[in-house]
């Protein structure tokens, strides 16, 4: 193979790997949603005082109107819950995803990235996820399901080794979640403020084999 | 129009050309951007994830680029660190060289001939040692030069350049030796 013939194909090869649909509209997201607190915090409190003084005794006072209204559950800011919300929210476009996987696909999934599988039940039989791919979360590789839940999406992750000691709640203003430990790896369920978690979390404690 | 309202207009119009000036940004460097990501990761959904988090902090720290010109190399020296940052702890070898299979097939147009080489050179970079892969990766997919490869990875030009020699020699060896063998 002469010079120039061995240059075009190590370009085609570097060059192939193609985005997925959907990422230019994820990145350009990122830009409308409220993700980026610091520098537009910075330019506008400089020029908008009087805006924040108005602002925030509203948001405060939405702010605590919001915490009484969340089942009095004591909810952790952890560096472990701010990267799982950034993980859902970097990954929204999923959350409508309108595939079918089934139990199967997702057990080949989970064996190959996590060791792990789902036993068959009454529940995760009629399970229905419609995404299913494995993702970095607390520096190791997890399993991210999305399945359908009573008031929207729900994301079931899966960690194969404990991160948490003890079951840990999170929220922001659209979302709650749970983190627990389970086995020798961790469970995180992640769904609307609305969402009853519990049974989710249950249904994976009574189906989830580690198989190491 | 009060000096209020004079100041909340100059804020949104700020906030809108810094939008404009991302999204910009988004368009013209998230193809490469990924691309790169997937041969430092050798991984697709690790690679999206990276991209992410690059344009995610890259919006954040948006204010710090000082020249249009520099976004490029700003952008790819974000994702290295964010790599670090988030992934360098010692994780398994997840297998996705179909992916990046079917990804040559439809991304080059190859016919099957030239899909087996191109095949054998992508198993060829992957296997390549990381000091060699990463430079000849910047260079290809950013198009960037030694010195400016030198600046990222921390290395002097001579260095780079040496590295991206024996990157390509290595590589031609493997090819070089397979499509002998397939004449013999």
């Amino acid at each position: 193979m002469n010079e120039q013939d061995f240059e075009k194909l190590l370009q085609q090869v570097l060059k192939a790997p193609t985005p997925p649909a959907g990422l230019q509209n994820s990145l350009l997201a990122v830009a409308s949603e409220d993700v980026n607190q610091a520098a537009p915090a910075r330019t506008m409190a400089a020029a908008n005082d009087s805006f924040w003084r108005r602002a925030l005794p509203v948001a405060a006072c939405m702010a605590l109107l919001l915490g009484l209204a969340y089942r009095f559950q004591p909810a952790q800011d952890t560096p472990l819950s701010q990267e799982i919300l950034r993980h859902v929210y970097a990954e929204a476009r999923f959350l409508n995803s309108t595939d079918h996987v089934s139990l199967a696909e997702v057990n080949s999934r989970m064996g190959k990235t996590i060791k792990a599988r789902l036993e068959s039940s009454r529940d995760t039989d009629v399970m229905d996820v419609h995404f299913s791919k494995d993702c970095w979360i607390a520096k190791q590789v997890a399993m991210h399901l999305i399945i359908s839940g009573d008031t929207g999406p729900v994301s079931v992750m899966m960690i194969p080794s404990q991160v948490v000691q003890q079951e840990t709640v999170f929220n922001d203003a659209r979302f709650t979640g749970t983190i627990t430990p389970m086995g020798s790896g961790t469970l995180i369920v992640l769904g609307n403020r609305a969402e009853p978690l519990g049974k989710y979390t249950a249904m994976v404690q009574s189906t989830l084999h580690w198989q190491y | 129009m009060t000096a209020q309202e004079s100041a909340e207009n100059s804020v949104i119009t700020t906030k809108g050309q810094r939008r404009k000036r991302y999204e910009s940004l988004v368009r013209d460097y998230y193809h490469d951007i990924f691309r790169y990501a997937c041969w430092l990761t050798r991984h697709r959904p690790l690679a999206e994830d990276l991209t992410q988090e690059t344009f995610m902090r890259a919006w954040r720290a948006f204010d710090s680029l000082q020249s249009p010109d520099a976004a490029k190399a700003w952008l790819f020296t974000i994702l290295r660190r964010e790599n670090a940052r988030l992934y360098e702890k010692p994780r398994p070898e997840l297998d996705d060289v179909d992916d990046h299979e079917a990804s040559l097939a439809e991304a080059a147009h190859l016919e099957p001939d030239q899909l087996m080489e191109a095949s054998m050179l992508h198993k060829a970079i992957l296997a390549l040692e990381p000091e060699y892969r990463d430079p000849l990766a910047l260079q290809v997919i950013g198009g960037f030069s030694g010195e400016e490869i030198g600046v990222m990875l921390d290395l002097n030009n001579n260095t780079v350049m040496t590295r991206l020699f024996r990157a390509r020699n290595k590589l031609r060896a493997v090819l070089d030796g397979n499509i002998e063998s397939k004449q013999e």
